[in-house]
Protein backbone atom coordinates (compact mmCIF):
# COMPACT_ATOMS: atom_id res chain seq x y z
CA UNK A 1 0.00 0.00 0.00
CA UNK A 2 1.15 3.54 -0.71
CA UNK A 3 1.97 6.01 2.04
CA UNK A 4 -1.17 7.89 1.09
CA UNK A 5 -3.44 4.88 1.67
CA UNK A 6 -1.60 3.99 4.89
CA UNK A 7 -1.98 7.49 6.33
CA UNK A 8 -5.68 7.59 5.43
CA UNK A 9 -6.20 4.21 7.07
CA UNK A 10 -4.29 5.22 10.22
CA UNK A 11 -6.20 8.51 10.49
CA UNK A 12 -9.56 6.79 10.04
CA UNK A 13 -8.76 4.27 12.77
CA UNK A 14 -7.47 7.00 15.08
CA UNK A 15 -10.56 9.12 14.49
CA UNK A 16 -12.85 6.29 15.50
CA UNK A 17 -10.72 5.55 18.57
CA UNK A 18 -10.97 9.17 19.67
CA UNK A 19 -14.79 9.21 19.55
CA UNK A 20 -16.23 10.86 22.64
CA UNK A 21 -19.66 10.87 24.34
CA UNK A 22 -21.98 13.86 24.06
CA UNK A 23 -25.12 14.36 26.13
CA UNK A 24 -28.09 14.88 23.79
CA UNK A 25 -30.98 16.64 25.55
CA UNK A 26 -33.69 15.48 23.13
CA UNK A 27 -32.57 11.86 23.53
CA UNK A 28 -31.80 12.20 27.23
CA UNK A 29 -28.72 10.04 26.71
CA UNK A 30 -25.17 10.17 25.41
CA UNK A 31 -24.26 9.59 21.77
CA UNK A 32 -20.72 9.04 20.46
CA UNK A 33 -19.19 11.63 18.11
CA UNK A 34 -15.88 11.62 16.23
CA UNK A 35 -13.69 14.70 16.78
CA UNK A 36 -13.50 17.70 14.45
CA UNK A 37 -11.03 17.47 11.59
CA UNK A 38 -8.75 20.22 10.30
CA UNK A 39 -11.10 20.73 7.35
CA UNK A 40 -14.09 21.15 9.63
CA UNK A 41 -12.17 23.62 11.81
CA UNK A 42 -11.21 25.52 8.67
CA UNK A 43 -14.81 25.60 7.45
CA UNK A 44 -15.95 27.00 10.79
CA UNK A 45 -13.33 29.77 10.76
CA UNK A 46 -13.89 30.57 7.07
CA UNK A 47 -17.56 31.17 7.79
CA UNK A 48 -16.60 33.95 10.17
CA UNK A 49 -14.69 35.84 7.50
CA UNK A 50 -17.84 37.09 5.76
CA UNK A 51 -19.41 39.40 8.32
CA UNK A 52 -22.79 39.61 6.59
CA UNK A 53 -23.47 35.89 6.50
CA UNK A 54 -21.19 34.62 9.27
CA UNK A 55 -23.87 33.41 11.69
CA UNK A 56 -25.87 31.68 9.00
CA UNK A 57 -22.75 30.04 7.57
CA UNK A 58 -21.68 28.96 11.04
CA UNK A 59 -25.10 27.37 11.54
CA UNK A 60 -25.00 25.50 8.24
CA UNK A 61 -21.40 24.35 8.62
CA UNK A 62 -21.91 23.11 12.17
CA UNK A 63 -25.18 21.35 11.23
CA UNK A 64 -23.26 19.46 8.52
CA UNK A 65 -20.45 18.61 10.95
CA UNK A 66 -22.90 17.28 13.55
CA UNK A 67 -24.56 15.07 10.94
CA UNK A 68 -21.25 13.79 9.61
CA UNK A 69 -19.52 13.13 12.97
CA UNK A 70 -22.43 11.46 14.78
CA UNK A 71 -22.07 7.72 15.25
CA UNK A 72 -25.86 7.38 14.96
CA UNK A 73 -28.07 8.63 12.12
CA UNK A 74 -30.13 10.97 14.28
CA UNK A 75 -31.73 14.17 12.95
CA UNK A 76 -30.82 16.18 16.06
CA UNK A 77 -32.97 19.08 17.21
CA UNK A 78 -31.71 22.64 17.27
CA UNK A 79 -31.84 22.56 21.07
CA UNK A 80 -29.26 19.72 21.05
CA UNK A 81 -26.77 21.82 19.18
CA UNK A 82 -25.13 23.85 21.96
CA UNK A 83 -24.40 20.73 23.99
CA UNK A 84 -22.79 19.09 20.95
CA UNK A 85 -20.72 22.17 20.08
CA UNK A 86 -19.52 22.57 23.66
CA UNK A 87 -18.26 18.95 23.57
CA UNK A 88 -16.57 19.49 20.18
CA UNK A 89 -14.84 22.52 21.64
CA UNK A 90 -13.78 20.61 24.75
CA UNK A 91 -12.30 17.84 22.64
CA UNK A 92 -10.51 20.18 20.22
CA UNK A 93 -9.28 22.94 22.51
CA UNK A 94 -9.39 21.66 26.06
CA UNK A 95 -11.29 22.48 29.23
CA UNK A 96 -10.32 26.11 29.77
CA UNK A 97 -12.02 29.07 28.15
CA UNK A 98 -11.86 32.79 28.81
CA UNK A 99 -15.23 34.53 28.86
CA UNK A 100 -15.74 38.29 28.94
CA UNK A 101 -17.52 40.00 31.79
CA UNK A 102 -20.85 41.22 30.33
CA UNK A 103 -20.59 44.35 32.49
CA UNK A 104 -16.94 45.21 31.81
CA UNK A 105 -15.18 44.65 28.48
CA UNK A 106 -11.78 44.77 30.15
CA UNK A 107 -12.43 41.85 32.48
CA UNK A 108 -12.25 38.17 31.52
CA UNK A 109 -13.06 35.09 33.56
CA UNK A 110 -11.30 31.73 33.32
CA UNK A 111 -14.03 29.13 33.09
CA UNK A 112 -13.77 25.35 33.21
CA UNK A 113 -15.95 24.24 30.33
CA UNK A 114 -15.83 20.59 31.44
CA UNK A 115 -17.49 21.46 34.75
CA UNK A 116 -20.17 23.34 32.83
CA UNK A 117 -20.76 20.42 30.41
CA UNK A 118 -21.13 18.05 33.34
CA UNK A 119 -24.28 19.95 34.34
CA UNK A 120 -26.03 19.25 31.01
CA UNK A 121 -27.64 15.91 31.99
CA UNK A 122 -29.38 17.67 34.88
CA UNK A 123 -31.29 19.98 32.53
CA UNK A 124 -34.80 18.62 32.21
CA UNK A 125 -36.49 18.94 28.87
CA UNK A 126 -40.19 19.64 29.40
CA UNK A 127 -42.60 18.29 26.73
CA UNK A 128 -43.91 21.81 25.99
CA UNK A 129 -40.43 22.76 24.77
CA UNK A 130 -40.56 20.00 22.17
CA UNK A 131 -44.04 20.61 20.77
CA UNK A 132 -47.27 22.52 21.20
CA UNK A 133 -50.59 22.87 19.43
CA UNK A 134 -51.93 26.36 18.82
CA UNK A 135 -55.48 27.15 17.79
CA UNK A 136 -57.17 30.26 16.44
CA UNK A 137 -60.68 30.10 15.04
CA UNK A 138 -60.71 27.13 12.62
CA UNK A 139 -56.90 27.15 12.19
CA UNK A 140 -54.74 24.74 14.13
CA UNK A 141 -50.98 24.82 14.07
CA UNK A 142 -48.71 22.03 15.29
CA UNK A 143 -45.46 23.56 16.53
CA UNK A 144 -42.29 21.59 17.14
CA UNK A 145 -38.66 22.30 17.89
CA UNK A 146 -37.17 21.92 14.41
CA UNK A 147 -34.57 19.29 13.55
CA UNK A 148 -31.24 20.44 12.14
CA UNK A 149 -32.24 19.28 8.63
CA UNK A 150 -35.02 21.89 8.56
CA UNK A 151 -32.71 24.51 10.06
CA UNK A 152 -30.16 23.87 7.29
CA UNK A 153 -32.82 24.04 4.56
CA UNK A 154 -33.82 27.54 5.63
CA UNK A 155 -30.27 28.66 6.41
CA UNK A 156 -29.42 28.29 2.74
CA UNK A 157 -32.21 30.68 1.77
CA UNK A 158 -31.37 33.04 4.59
CA UNK A 159 -27.82 33.21 3.27
CA UNK A 160 -29.09 34.10 -0.20
CA UNK A 161 -31.28 36.87 1.26
CA UNK A 162 -28.35 38.29 3.22
CA UNK A 163 -26.07 38.23 0.18
CA UNK A 164 -28.62 40.28 -1.74
CA UNK A 165 -29.00 42.82 1.04
CA UNK A 166 -26.58 45.30 -0.52
CA UNK A 167 -28.72 45.64 -3.59
CA UNK A 168 -32.06 45.38 -1.84
CA UNK A 169 -33.92 46.75 1.11
CA UNK A 170 -32.55 45.73 4.52
CA UNK A 171 -36.02 45.79 6.08
CA UNK A 172 -37.18 43.20 3.52
CA UNK A 173 -34.27 40.95 4.52
CA UNK A 174 -34.99 41.24 8.23
CA UNK A 175 -38.60 40.46 7.42
CA UNK A 176 -37.52 37.35 5.46
CA UNK A 177 -35.36 36.16 8.37
CA UNK A 178 -38.25 36.58 10.77
CA UNK A 179 -40.61 34.63 8.50
CA UNK A 180 -38.01 31.85 7.98
CA UNK A 181 -37.69 31.54 11.75
CA UNK A 182 -41.48 31.13 12.15
CA UNK A 183 -41.64 28.57 9.33
CA UNK A 184 -38.94 26.40 10.95
CA UNK A 185 -41.05 25.95 14.08
CA UNK A 186 -44.42 25.41 12.34
CA UNK A 187 -44.74 21.72 11.57
CA UNK A 188 -48.30 21.45 10.22
CA UNK A 189 -51.16 23.84 9.67
CA UNK A 190 -54.78 22.68 9.57
CA UNK A 191 -57.49 24.93 8.22
CA UNK A 192 -60.88 23.28 8.60
CA UNK A 193 -60.41 19.79 7.21
CA UNK A 194 -57.28 20.49 5.25
CA UNK A 195 -53.79 19.89 6.71
CA UNK A 196 -50.48 20.87 5.16
CA UNK A 197 -47.03 19.77 6.31
CA UNK A 198 -45.11 23.03 6.09
CA UNK A 199 -41.75 21.38 5.37
CA UNK A 200 -43.28 19.72 2.29
CA UNK A 201 -44.04 23.10 0.75
CA UNK A 202 -41.64 25.00 -1.44
CA UNK A 203 -40.01 27.92 0.37
CA UNK A 204 -42.08 30.60 -1.47
CA UNK A 205 -45.27 28.64 -0.64
CA UNK A 206 -44.29 28.34 3.04
CA UNK A 207 -43.39 32.04 3.20
CA UNK A 208 -46.73 33.00 1.64
CA UNK A 209 -48.59 30.76 4.10
CA UNK A 210 -46.89 32.16 7.20
CA UNK A 211 -47.10 35.76 6.00
CA UNK A 212 -50.87 35.37 5.84
CA UNK A 213 -51.31 33.84 9.30
CA UNK A 214 -53.45 35.82 11.76
CA UNK A 215 -51.30 37.89 14.11
CA UNK A 216 -52.64 35.92 17.07
CA UNK A 217 -51.13 32.71 15.68
CA UNK A 218 -47.83 34.38 14.81
CA UNK A 219 -47.55 35.62 18.37
CA UNK A 220 -48.16 32.11 19.70
CA UNK A 221 -45.38 30.77 17.49
CA UNK A 222 -43.06 33.50 18.81
CA UNK A 223 -43.91 32.54 22.40
CA UNK A 224 -43.04 28.90 21.61
CA UNK A 225 -39.74 29.95 19.99
CA UNK A 226 -38.86 32.00 23.08
CA UNK A 227 -39.51 28.95 25.26
CA UNK A 228 -37.13 26.84 23.15
CA UNK A 229 -34.48 29.58 23.17
CA UNK A 230 -34.74 29.86 26.94
CA UNK A 231 -34.08 26.12 27.28
CA UNK A 232 -31.10 26.40 24.88
CA UNK A 233 -29.70 29.25 26.92
CA UNK A 234 -29.17 26.93 29.85
CA UNK A 235 -26.41 25.27 27.81
CA UNK A 236 -24.69 28.48 26.71
CA UNK A 237 -25.05 30.32 30.01
CA UNK A 238 -22.23 29.68 32.48
CA UNK A 239 -22.94 30.55 36.09
CA UNK A 240 -20.05 31.61 38.29
CA UNK A 241 -20.27 32.63 41.95
CA UNK A 242 -21.40 36.14 41.12
CA UNK A 243 -21.79 36.32 37.35
CA UNK A 244 -23.78 34.86 34.53
CA UNK A 245 -21.45 34.51 31.52
CA UNK A 246 -22.40 33.68 27.95
CA UNK A 247 -20.53 31.21 25.74
CA UNK A 248 -20.01 32.69 22.28
CA UNK A 249 -21.67 30.02 20.15
CA UNK A 250 -20.13 31.20 16.89
CA UNK A 251 -16.83 30.81 15.02
CA UNK A 252 -14.86 32.52 17.80
CA UNK A 253 -15.78 29.62 20.09
CA UNK A 254 -13.40 27.42 18.05
CA UNK A 255 -10.56 29.88 17.63
CA UNK A 256 -7.81 30.43 20.16
CA UNK A 257 -5.38 32.29 17.93
CA UNK B 1 38.55 9.00 -16.31
CA UNK B 2 35.62 11.40 -16.10
CA UNK B 3 36.34 14.63 -14.36
CA UNK B 4 33.33 16.36 -12.82
CA UNK B 5 32.22 19.72 -14.18
CA UNK B 6 32.63 22.81 -12.08
CA UNK B 7 30.13 22.75 -9.17
CA UNK B 8 28.57 25.57 -7.21
CA UNK B 9 28.14 25.36 -3.44
CA UNK B 10 24.57 26.23 -2.49
CA UNK B 11 23.58 26.58 1.14
CA UNK B 12 20.21 24.97 1.96
CA UNK B 13 18.84 26.79 5.03
CA UNK B 14 16.37 24.19 6.29
CA UNK B 15 18.96 21.41 6.07
CA UNK B 16 21.71 23.71 7.37
CA UNK B 17 24.17 22.27 4.91
CA UNK B 18 25.84 23.07 1.63
CA UNK B 19 24.92 21.07 -1.46
CA UNK B 20 26.73 21.10 -4.78
CA UNK B 21 24.92 22.11 -7.96
CA UNK B 22 25.96 22.11 -11.58
CA UNK B 23 25.85 25.50 -13.24
CA UNK B 24 22.87 26.90 -15.11
CA UNK B 25 23.94 26.79 -18.74
CA UNK B 26 22.37 28.75 -21.56
CA UNK B 27 20.05 25.89 -22.54
CA UNK B 28 18.54 25.82 -19.03
CA UNK B 29 18.59 29.60 -18.87
CA UNK B 30 16.64 29.82 -22.15
CA UNK B 31 14.00 27.46 -20.73
CA UNK B 32 13.72 29.50 -17.52
CA UNK B 33 13.24 32.64 -19.62
CA UNK B 34 10.55 30.91 -21.65
CA UNK B 35 8.69 29.74 -18.56
CA UNK B 36 8.99 33.04 -16.69
CA UNK B 37 7.52 34.86 -19.67
CA UNK B 38 4.35 32.78 -19.45
CA UNK B 39 1.69 33.54 -16.87
CA UNK B 40 1.50 29.93 -15.67
CA UNK B 41 3.20 29.93 -12.27
CA UNK B 42 2.60 26.21 -11.83
CA UNK B 43 4.66 25.44 -14.95
CA UNK B 44 7.50 27.61 -13.65
CA UNK B 45 7.50 25.63 -10.42
CA UNK B 46 7.46 22.30 -12.29
CA UNK B 47 10.42 23.33 -14.41
CA UNK B 48 12.39 24.71 -11.46
CA UNK B 49 11.79 21.55 -9.44
CA UNK B 50 12.97 19.41 -12.35
CA UNK B 51 15.95 21.71 -12.72
CA UNK B 52 16.92 21.22 -9.05
CA UNK B 53 16.65 17.43 -9.50
CA UNK B 54 18.80 17.60 -12.64
CA UNK B 55 21.48 19.97 -11.36
CA UNK B 56 22.16 18.24 -8.05
CA UNK B 57 22.84 14.60 -7.39
CA UNK B 58 22.69 14.91 -3.62
CA UNK B 59 19.33 16.59 -3.10
CA UNK B 60 15.81 16.21 -4.49
CA UNK B 61 13.24 18.96 -4.88
CA UNK B 62 10.94 16.96 -2.58
CA UNK B 63 13.46 17.37 0.26
CA UNK B 64 13.39 21.15 0.35
CA UNK B 65 10.93 23.91 1.17
CA UNK B 66 10.02 26.99 -0.84
CA UNK B 67 12.62 29.22 0.85
CA UNK B 68 15.32 26.62 0.13
CA UNK B 69 14.25 26.61 -3.51
CA UNK B 70 14.36 30.38 -3.57
CA UNK B 71 17.89 30.37 -2.12
CA UNK B 72 19.00 27.87 -4.76
CA UNK B 73 17.58 30.06 -7.52
CA UNK B 74 19.23 33.17 -6.09
CA UNK B 75 22.64 31.48 -5.69
CA UNK B 76 22.55 30.06 -9.21
CA UNK B 77 21.48 33.47 -10.56
CA UNK B 78 24.34 35.22 -8.73
CA UNK B 79 27.02 32.78 -9.90
CA UNK B 80 25.86 31.94 -13.41
CA UNK B 81 24.36 35.24 -14.51
CA UNK B 82 25.48 37.93 -12.10
CA UNK B 83 24.82 39.36 -8.65
CA UNK B 84 23.10 42.62 -9.62
CA UNK B 85 19.73 43.47 -11.08
CA UNK B 86 18.96 46.91 -12.39
CA UNK B 87 15.37 47.96 -11.99
CA UNK B 88 13.59 50.94 -13.37
CA UNK B 89 10.85 52.68 -11.38
CA UNK B 90 8.70 55.69 -12.12
CA UNK B 91 8.48 58.61 -9.71
CA UNK B 92 4.91 58.74 -8.45
CA UNK B 93 4.90 62.54 -8.38
CA UNK B 94 6.90 63.59 -11.42
CA UNK B 95 6.36 60.40 -13.48
CA UNK B 96 10.06 60.54 -14.38
CA UNK B 97 11.89 57.19 -14.54
CA UNK B 98 14.78 56.33 -12.23
CA UNK B 99 17.02 53.30 -11.82
CA UNK B 100 17.82 51.26 -8.75
CA UNK B 101 20.41 48.54 -8.55
CA UNK B 102 19.85 45.58 -6.23
CA UNK B 103 22.57 43.30 -4.94
CA UNK B 104 21.12 39.79 -4.87
CA UNK B 105 23.72 38.72 -2.29
CA UNK B 106 21.92 40.90 0.28
CA UNK B 107 18.59 39.26 -0.50
CA UNK B 108 20.14 35.78 -0.41
CA UNK B 109 21.50 36.48 3.08
CA UNK B 110 18.08 37.60 4.33
CA UNK B 111 16.33 34.53 2.89
CA UNK B 112 19.00 32.25 4.32
CA UNK B 113 18.52 33.72 7.80
CA UNK B 114 14.76 33.27 7.71
CA UNK B 115 15.01 29.82 6.11
CA UNK B 116 16.94 28.54 9.10
CA UNK B 117 13.87 28.95 11.27
CA UNK B 118 13.54 25.81 13.35
CA UNK B 119 10.79 23.38 12.53
CA UNK B 120 8.49 22.54 15.35
CA UNK B 121 6.83 19.29 16.35
CA UNK B 122 3.43 19.33 18.01
CA UNK B 123 2.45 16.30 20.09
CA UNK B 124 -1.34 16.38 20.08
CA UNK B 125 -1.48 13.41 22.44
CA UNK B 126 0.30 10.08 22.89
CA UNK B 127 -0.98 8.81 19.53
CA UNK B 128 -0.31 11.60 17.09
CA UNK B 129 2.33 14.24 16.44
CA UNK B 130 2.78 16.58 13.49
CA UNK B 131 5.88 18.42 12.34
CA UNK B 132 5.37 21.97 11.10
CA UNK B 133 7.72 23.77 8.75
CA UNK B 134 7.82 26.14 5.83
CA UNK B 135 5.57 24.86 3.00
CA UNK B 136 7.43 22.87 0.37
CA UNK B 137 5.58 24.03 -2.72
CA UNK B 138 6.25 27.40 -4.27
CA UNK B 139 2.92 27.42 -6.06
CA UNK B 140 -0.44 27.38 -4.40
CA UNK B 141 -3.73 27.03 -6.23
CA UNK B 142 -5.67 27.88 -3.11
CA UNK B 143 -6.81 31.46 -3.01
CA UNK B 144 -7.74 30.86 0.56
CA UNK B 145 -5.04 31.76 3.07
CA UNK B 146 -6.30 29.19 5.63
CA UNK B 147 -5.94 26.36 3.10
CA UNK B 148 -2.46 27.47 2.13
CA UNK B 149 -1.35 27.79 5.75
CA UNK B 150 -2.13 24.13 6.38
CA UNK B 151 0.67 23.18 3.98
CA UNK B 152 2.99 23.91 6.92
CA UNK B 153 2.41 20.30 7.99
CA UNK B 154 5.46 18.42 6.70
CA UNK B 155 5.46 15.13 8.65
CA UNK B 156 2.95 13.07 10.63
CA UNK B 157 3.55 10.44 13.28
CA UNK B 158 0.51 8.26 14.01
CA UNK B 159 1.18 5.74 16.77
CA UNK B 160 4.81 5.46 15.75
CA UNK B 161 4.10 5.25 12.02
CA UNK B 162 6.11 8.13 10.62
CA UNK B 163 5.11 9.70 7.32
CA UNK B 164 6.82 12.44 5.35
CA UNK B 165 4.26 14.30 3.24
CA UNK B 166 6.72 15.79 0.76
CA UNK B 167 6.46 12.86 -1.63
CA UNK B 168 2.66 13.05 -1.85
CA UNK B 169 0.89 14.81 -4.70
CA UNK B 170 -0.52 18.21 -3.62
CA UNK B 171 -4.09 16.89 -3.76
CA UNK B 172 -3.18 13.88 -1.61
CA UNK B 173 -1.33 16.07 0.88
CA UNK B 174 -4.29 18.42 1.14
CA UNK B 175 -6.67 15.52 1.71
CA UNK B 176 -4.47 14.07 4.46
CA UNK B 177 -4.08 17.41 6.24
CA UNK B 178 -7.84 17.99 6.04
CA UNK B 179 -8.43 14.70 7.84
CA UNK B 180 -6.03 15.43 10.72
CA UNK B 181 -7.61 16.03 14.13
CA UNK B 182 -9.03 19.54 14.30
CA UNK B 183 -7.04 20.32 17.42
CA UNK B 184 -3.91 20.67 15.25
CA UNK B 185 -5.50 23.52 13.32
CA UNK B 186 -4.86 26.20 15.92
CA UNK B 187 -1.22 25.12 16.20
CA UNK B 188 -0.89 25.38 12.41
CA UNK B 189 -2.40 28.87 12.31
CA UNK B 190 -0.21 30.07 15.19
CA UNK B 191 2.95 28.65 13.58
CA UNK B 192 2.04 29.97 10.13
CA UNK B 193 1.33 33.44 11.52
CA UNK B 194 4.66 33.54 13.36
CA UNK B 195 6.63 32.54 10.28
CA UNK B 196 4.67 34.98 8.12
CA UNK B 197 5.33 37.86 10.50
CA UNK B 198 9.08 37.08 10.36
CA UNK B 199 8.87 36.81 6.59
CA UNK B 200 7.04 40.12 6.45
CA UNK B 201 10.00 41.89 8.04
CA UNK B 202 12.12 40.87 5.06
CA UNK B 203 12.38 43.83 2.67
CA UNK B 204 13.29 42.39 -0.70
CA UNK B 205 14.01 45.75 -2.24
CA UNK B 206 13.47 49.38 -1.46
CA UNK B 207 13.43 52.43 -3.71
CA UNK B 208 13.18 56.19 -3.34
CA UNK B 209 12.56 58.63 -6.14
CA UNK B 210 15.48 61.05 -6.66
CA UNK B 211 13.05 63.37 -8.47
CA UNK B 212 10.92 64.11 -5.41
CA UNK B 213 12.70 65.16 -2.24
CA UNK B 214 9.54 64.57 -0.20
CA UNK B 215 9.08 60.99 -1.39
CA UNK B 216 9.29 58.14 1.09
CA UNK B 217 11.29 54.96 0.74
CA UNK B 218 9.01 52.33 -0.80
CA UNK B 219 9.64 48.86 0.58
CA UNK B 220 8.70 45.70 -1.32
CA UNK B 221 7.98 42.45 0.51
CA UNK B 222 6.88 38.95 -0.46
CA UNK B 223 4.10 36.78 0.92
CA UNK B 224 4.85 33.27 2.12
CA UNK B 225 1.36 31.87 1.55
CA UNK B 226 0.58 33.26 -1.89
CA UNK B 227 2.20 33.23 -5.31
CA UNK B 228 4.03 36.54 -4.94
CA UNK B 229 7.43 34.79 -4.97
CA UNK B 230 6.91 34.06 -8.66
CA UNK B 231 6.94 37.81 -9.38
CA UNK B 232 10.38 38.02 -7.83
CA UNK B 233 11.60 34.98 -9.77
CA UNK B 234 10.45 36.77 -12.93
CA UNK B 235 12.40 39.81 -11.78
CA UNK B 236 15.69 37.97 -11.21
CA UNK B 237 15.34 36.03 -14.46
CA UNK B 238 14.06 39.04 -16.37
CA UNK B 239 16.20 38.93 -19.50
CA UNK B 240 14.13 38.69 -22.62
CA UNK B 241 14.24 35.90 -25.12
CA UNK B 242 15.09 38.26 -27.99
CA UNK B 243 18.25 39.24 -26.12
CA UNK B 244 19.07 35.58 -25.64
CA UNK B 245 18.71 34.79 -29.37
CA UNK B 246 20.72 37.88 -30.34
CA UNK B 247 23.50 36.65 -28.06
CA UNK B 248 23.29 33.19 -29.65
CA UNK B 249 23.42 34.72 -33.14
CA UNK B 250 26.37 36.96 -32.34
CA UNK B 251 28.42 34.18 -30.77
CA UNK B 252 27.62 31.75 -33.59
CA UNK B 253 28.05 34.07 -36.58
CA UNK B 254 30.87 36.33 -35.42
CA UNK B 255 32.97 34.06 -33.24
CA UNK B 256 32.01 30.85 -34.99
CA UNK B 257 30.89 29.13 -31.80
CA UNK B 258 28.55 26.22 -32.39
CA UNK B 259 25.03 26.59 -31.01
CA UNK B 260 25.65 23.45 -28.96
CA UNK B 261 28.71 24.99 -27.34
CA UNK B 262 26.90 28.28 -26.64
CA UNK B 263 24.09 26.36 -24.94
CA UNK B 264 26.60 24.51 -22.77
CA UNK B 265 28.22 27.62 -21.25
CA UNK B 266 26.73 29.86 -18.59
CA UNK B 267 25.05 33.18 -19.36
CA UNK B 268 27.87 34.88 -17.44
CA UNK B 269 30.48 33.19 -19.66
CA UNK B 270 28.50 34.11 -22.76
CA UNK B 271 28.46 37.68 -21.45
CA UNK B 272 32.28 37.64 -21.16
CA UNK B 273 32.61 36.38 -24.76
CA UNK B 274 30.22 39.08 -25.95
CA UNK B 275 32.01 41.80 -24.01
CA UNK B 276 35.37 40.62 -25.40
CA UNK B 277 33.92 40.57 -28.90
CA UNK B 278 32.52 44.08 -28.43
CA UNK B 279 35.94 45.32 -27.25
CA UNK B 280 37.55 43.63 -30.23
CA UNK B 281 35.09 45.23 -32.65
CA UNK B 282 35.62 48.61 -30.98
CA UNK B 283 39.40 48.14 -31.27
CA UNK B 284 39.06 47.16 -34.94
CA UNK B 285 36.86 50.18 -35.63
CA UNK B 286 39.34 52.42 -33.87
CA UNK B 287 42.19 50.93 -35.91
CA UNK B 288 40.16 51.34 -39.08
CA UNK B 289 39.51 54.99 -38.30
CA UNK B 290 43.20 55.59 -37.55
CA UNK B 291 44.14 53.86 -40.78
CA UNK B 292 41.69 55.96 -42.80
CA UNK B 293 42.99 59.17 -41.22
CA UNK B 294 46.58 58.17 -42.01
CA UNK B 295 45.73 57.46 -45.70
CA UNK B 296 44.04 60.82 -46.07
CA UNK B 297 47.39 62.60 -45.37
CA UNK B 298 47.65 66.36 -44.79
CA UNK B 299 44.99 68.45 -46.50
CA UNK B 300 46.22 70.27 -49.60
CA UNK B 301 45.31 73.81 -50.59
CA UNK B 302 42.69 74.03 -53.32
CA UNK B 303 44.67 74.55 -56.47
CA UNK B 304 41.70 75.99 -58.26
CA UNK B 305 41.67 78.98 -55.97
Amino acid sequence: MSDYSNILQDLKALNLEKAFPVFIPSQNREVQFTPLTVKQQKDIIKGALDAATSNVLFNSVTNDIIKSNSSEPIDYLILDKTSILVHFRLQALGDQIKLPDPDDDNVEYDVNLRDHANTFPTMTLAPEVLQETIVYSNITGALRTPPLSIDTKFNDDTKKSLEQVQSGDLSDTIGDLFIFELIKFLHTLTIGEKTVVVSDLSIPQAVSLVENLPLMLSNKIITFIERVREFEQGFSNVKTADKSLELPIDATFFNTT
Amino acid sequence: MDIDDFKIDVYIPSLRKTVQFSQINNRVYKNILKYTQTKKDINIEKYLSNMVDALSTSIKSDDINKIDLFCILLTLRIVCIGPAIDLQFKCKKTKKPFNTSVDLNDILQKFTDIGEVTQTTVHLDDDIAVKLGIPSRLYTDDNDMLDTMTYCVTDIDIKGNKYNLSTLAPREKKNIINKLPGKVFNYIVRYANNIQSEFNKLVVLSEKSPHDKDSHVEEHRLGLYNNSMFNFIRLIYADNLIGYYEMLYTLSSNINMSATYVESITPAEAGIFLATRRKEVARQEQAQRSHENKNKGPSLPDRMN
